[in-house]
């Protein structure tokens, strides 16, 4: 486990660029960032500031063109695709702006995959508990497509904090979601945090929600800076 | 094994899971469209094979120059074969003064073993099966011996030192094989009054026969047993090693059989392409979250690899259960046309079954489902990052080795596996290219087009690698729609025209050359058009550039069997239109005065070891005649023709002895015509080939059946096909026409939109699929099959025409459920 001086997620000099048709175009330049274990950090910026680009090198699901990550107390340029997966598995949940269920499986069965791929024990106990938390205890057997949207976000929810990870990332949460029910969503998600004492980094374009955070953060041209 | 303990996890939710299902559901049906042909075609197969073993008397014969050891009927016994002997050997008979030579046949009890022996009160009667062989002291006589010999049933007959009472004429003799003209008329006489005729001498030319028949795999191992010991004046004779014709008939049998499978195993990999290319995109969200939420590469790809190969083989089982089901159906529908019951299918379809719908699944599905690998774990993020499309050249490379591979086993032969797999991938190629050419040209007509067009081929331009997919898929839908519709049935036409139906029916031989005025006076009197006379002379072959030659020169088997008769030669000027001179060319009018020249059928110069430019010496009535190989000519044995292996030029047989030979169709009612001119030119000799000639055309008929409805199943496939092609496009447009809808498209617009989308991929790939049947027809029909091939302008008209029309309609029917679906709640789900 992370001493509780060490931050549980640092960046050193991050930078992402890509080739666009008129030449290479940066996304992220030498973003530092240092989060500490059971912080809320929230990630403000407007569509398009490389937000999501961000979070993805942040959590290992991309790989940087310079610098690095380190997680959880690992530099993830060190590890290959498999490492990163192995150092997610059950200790980074995330939160999608579109919910990533997987559209065949029941609600139940996406808040246990989690947990499968986790090598966890009572995994179905594990699933019908969180399901119950978030208020969906009697909708297990439903398919997405048969859930609204902020129920299906709140699925999401479940899932992202069944395996109980030390690290949560949310992007966009209530992006998909209409005032109220994003209202709802958000006030679950921070309640979950607060039970669980889970690290958040959280990437919105919507001030309200950062402001329930304890840090924030705005892109701005592909560099990260405090905001107010 | 973490791989498979998810797999098996997943599997009931995949079940769930529309695409899972529809690849199921396409390779069940795949699957079952393969095995009931295979089945089905297995036991067709074997009905025409036993069909053809009445020709033949049994299932195998053993012909021997001198009587076999007992060992060999007790060998047969043993296997528990029945038996059955004869032993013919030619002869002479004498009453009322005339004599004929005859060729006489002493049968032992069982005789035949398959097919029945006809006999009828009077000469040239259609008969009746008789149960049993001549009772002692009577014989069976060929009809046409009865007005030159001046007999009557019931009257007494001297062969050698017996006296036999004639009790029957001969109708229908079911293994008078073979060659046709050297038949002298039969007698037929039960093997326990030989003795007493006398007629066997040491110097005697008997030939000895062992029939056998009983259960394929009995049958077979005494083939193996007989093989070893065969050779040296013994041979064996299978259905196969029959008559040419007999062998041609069966083996178009084959490869129409042949080719009704292939299809099936094409539209199997269609279906399952298309199944497995929509399963794997779909999996790409799931693979990309699990990844996301820490699963290992290979756990996803395994899961994925386990699942697709469960379902497959689940799918596979249940196709080879849903195939026999389905030839049982079959045969009941056609079982009558086949006379007696089917015989039961062997095992093998069950094996080859499960086996090509593996390889079907691997061969087609596995390119597919490795993208699963290259699925960036950012797509979770941004939907867009998808895994580059498979490798178009891996996949059709695996794909063409899976259908190569099935196509190997399902026809069995070479030649015509090459020209399916050539044409396969002539095909990928063109479809390909036509797909990419189509994108293009859309750009420029969508400007011009009307709106509801101007939006579907926008769709079809936007969405280049679907399109593609849908157009290959479609495009070999279509292809093998026109080949069993269209390309079908002009085979079959050309096939059964091959043998007309006023095919020579009778051979009038030994026609003395002043006699053949008169004879073909007395034809043409009779409304008979014969097709041509001929001379003939016998000869044995006694050298070869100068050096003698005996049978003892030439392999045992049909070699030497052949070296040993003598030829019947004939001599012409010209070449008759039907002969294709393979090698060599035919005499010039100055070399047929003035040369020395052979023109050898390329059949026995091949049994025979003879080339172009050989020196053969024939011996013909005590003088040698000697002429060059100048070419090699092919004959086309299902014309019923006279046809002779070995013709020289007029000048150097002009001193030849010469009978002279014609063949000509004989109406029923010519019967009395022909007695007549027997009657009036003694001599003359008249054989009925009619009967041999009605089988072989029954045996055509009946392949041609089964092919019908081996093909009439596959056609069934091939519609499924395509609307699994369309269903599996469905999920692509949901999200697609909801976004229509909120834009406030009106459900005729939408359906405008979705008809001009599916009528322009049918009409391309209609278009394209004619050129492909036309190409594949010609192939089959020309250069497998060897007939006249005749283009069909309809295929140019059916193929786009039904092609927009058809996949409009399914595509429509297939997205009618999606345009009333609600589009808040389509594209709330994302």
């Amino acid at each position: 486990m992370q001493q509780a001086s060490e931050p549980i997620l640092l960046t050193e000099g991050l930078g992402s660029r890509v080739e666009g048709p008129a030449g290479p175009l940066t996304i992220l330049d030498g973003i530092e960032l240092a989060v500490a274990p059971g912080e809320a950090v929230a990630v403000l910026g407007p569509s398009g500031a490389g937000k999501s680009t961000l979070l993805g090198l942040l959590a290992g699901l991309d790989a940087p063109t310079s610098g690095d990550v380190r997680l959880l107390g690992q530099w993830l340029g060190a590890l290959d695709e498999d490492g990163r997966a192995a150092l997610r598995a059950g200790r980074v949940g995330f939160v999608f702006q579109s919910f990533q269920l997987v559209p065949g499986l029941t609600a139940l069965e996406n808040v246990m995959l989690p947990l499968e791929l986790a090598d966890r024990s009572g995994v179905r106990a594990t699933a019908l508990a969180a399901l119950a938390r978030v208020g969906l205890g009697e909708r297990t057997g439903h398919l997405p497509g048969q859930l609204s949207g902020g129920e299906q976000q709140r699925v999401a929810l479940a899932r992202a904090f069944a395996p109980d990870p030390a690290l949560l990332f949310a992007d966009e949460p209530t992006g998909n979601l209409d005032g109220r029910t994003g209202a709802v969503v958000i006030d679950q998600l921070f309640a979950l945090r607060a039970e669980r004492g889970s690290t958040l980094v959280l990437v919105t374009h919507d001030e309200a929600v950062a402001a329930r955070c304890d840090r924030r953060l705005r892109m701005v041209d592909g560099v990260l800076e405090a905001a107010e | 094994m973490k791989a498979l303990r998810f797999a098996l996890r997943a599997l009931p939710r995949d079940l769930r899971a529309r695409e899972m299902r529809v690849l199921a559901a396409a390779l069940v049906v795949a699957v079952a469209a393969l095995t009931a042909v295979g089945f089905f075609t297995d036991r067709v197969d074997r009905a025409l094979g036993q069909r053809a073993t009445s020709l033949l008397g049994a299932d195998l014969v053993v012909a021997a120059d001198a009587p076999l050891a007992n060992r060999w009927r007790a060998r047969a016994g043993e296997l528990g074969l029945r038996t059955a002997g004869y032993v013919t050997f030619p002869s002479v008979v004498v009453a009322d003064g005339r004599t004929e030579l005859v060729s006489v046949k002493a049968v032992g009890s069982g005789y035949p073993l398959r097919g029945s022996v006809r006999l009828s009160d009077a000469p040239f009667g259609a008969g009746e099966a008789a149960t049993a062989i001549p009772d002692r002291g009577r014989l069976w006589l060929d009809p046409r011996l009865f007005a030159r010999l001046g007999v009557a049933v019931g009257d007494a007959l001297p062969l050698g030192e017996a006296d036999l009472t004639v009790a029957a004429s001969l109708a229908h003799e079911p293994d008078r094989g073979g060659a046709l003209f050297q038949l002298a008329p039969r007698i037929m006489i039960n093997r326990a009054d030989l003795p007493a005729t006398g007629l066997i001498t040491p110097a005697s030319r008997v030939s000895h026969h062992l029939l056998v028949a009983g259960p394929e795999a009995a049958v077979a191992a005494f083939r193996n047993w007989a093989a070893e010991r065969a050779g040296e004046g013994i041979e064996l004779q299978g259905v196969r090693d029959a008559r040419p014709e007999m062998r041609a008939a069966l083996d178009r049998a084959g490869t129409f059989l042949g080719l009704a499978a292939v299809m099936a195993v094409m539209l199997a990999g269609a279906a399952v392409a298309v199944a497995v290319n929509a399963f794997s995109a779909r999996e790409a969200d799931t693979a990309a979250l699990m990844r996301c939420f820490g699963a290992p590469l290979r756990l996803p790809l395994g899961s994925l690899l386990a699942r697709l190969l469960l379902v497959g083989m689940a799918a596979s089982a249940v196709g080879v259960a849903a195939g026999w089901l389905a030839q049982t159906g079959l045969v009941a529908l056609v079982g009558a046309w086949f006379g007696d019951a089917l015989p039961a299918p062997s095992l093998v379809p069950v094996a080859t079954g499960l086996a090509a719908g593996l390889a079907t699944l691997v061969g087609f599905g596995l390119v597919p489902a490795l993208r699963i690998r290259r699925v960036p774990v950012v797509r979770v993020l941004r939907h867009e990052a998808g895994a580059p499309e498979p490798s178009a050249v891996a996949a059709a490379t695996l794909a063409v080795a899976a259908v190569a591979g099935l196509v190997l086993v399902q026809a069995g032969d070479a030649a015509l596996a090459g020209w399916v797999l050539g044409g396969t991938a002539a095909m990928l190629v063109v479809l390909a290219a036509a797909a990419w050419a189509l994108v293009r040209a859309v750009g420029g007509l969508r400007g011009r087009a009307v709106s509801g067009w101007r939006f579907g081929l926008a769709n079809l331009a936007r969405r280049r690698r679907a399109s593609t997919v849908q157009l290959v898929g479609f495009g070999l839908g279509l292809l093998a729609l026109l080949l069993l519709a269209v390309v079908r049935v002009d085979v079959l036409r050309a096939w059964e025209a091959d043998v007309p139906a006023k095919a020579p029916n009778q051979f009038m031989i030994n026609i003395q050359p002043d006699q053949v005025a008169g004879v073909r006076e007395r034809l043409e009197g009779a409304g008979i058009d014969p097709e041509g006379f001929y001379p003939m002379a016998r000869g044995r072959l006694v050298a070869v550039d100068g050096e003698a030659v005996g049978p003892q020169d030439f392999p045992e088997g049909r070699a030497r069997r052949l070296a040993e008769r003598e030829f019947n030669l004939s001599w012409a000027e010209a070449p008759r239109p039907d002969y294709g001179i393979a090698r060599g060319d035919w005499w010039t009018s100055e070399e047929a005065e003035n040369g020395a020249q052979w023109s050898v059928e390329t059949g026995i110069a091949e049994t025979l070891g003879i080339a172009l430019g050989d020196r053969l010496t024939f011996r013909v009535a005590g003088e040698r005649v000697t002429g060059t190989v100048s070419n090699l000519r092919e004959v086309d044995w299902t014309s019923f023709r006279v046809n002779f292996f070995v013709i020289g030029t007029p000048g150097m047989m002009k001193d030849a002895p010469a009978t002279w030979i014609t063949s000509y169709w004989a109406p029923p009612d010519s019967a009395g015509a022909i007695a007549d001119l027997v009657r009036a030119h003694p001599g003359v000799t008249v054989l009925d080939v009619g009967e041999l000639l009605a089988q072989v055309r029954a045996i055509i008929e009946q392949g041609t059946r089964a092919v019908e409805y081996v093909f009439a199943f596959t056609l069934l496939a091939g519609i499924i096909v395509l609307v699994a092609a369309v269903q599996a496009s469905r999920d692509e447009r949901r999200v697609e026409i909801a976004l229509l809808r909120t834009l406030g498209a009106s459900g005729g617009r939408l359906r405008a939109i979705l008809a001009a989308e599916f009528a322009a991929l049918g009409l391309l790939a209609g278009l394209i699929a004619a050129s492909g049947a036309a190409a594949i027809g010609w192939a089959v029909t020309a250069r497998v099959l060897e007939l006249p091939y005749a283009f069909n302008p309809w295929l140019f008209v059916l193929g786009p025409g039904a092609g927009a029309v058809g996949i409009a309609i399914a595509g429509l029917a297939a997205t009618r459920r999606l345009r009333r679906e609600r589009p808040l709640a389509v594209l709330r789900a994302g």
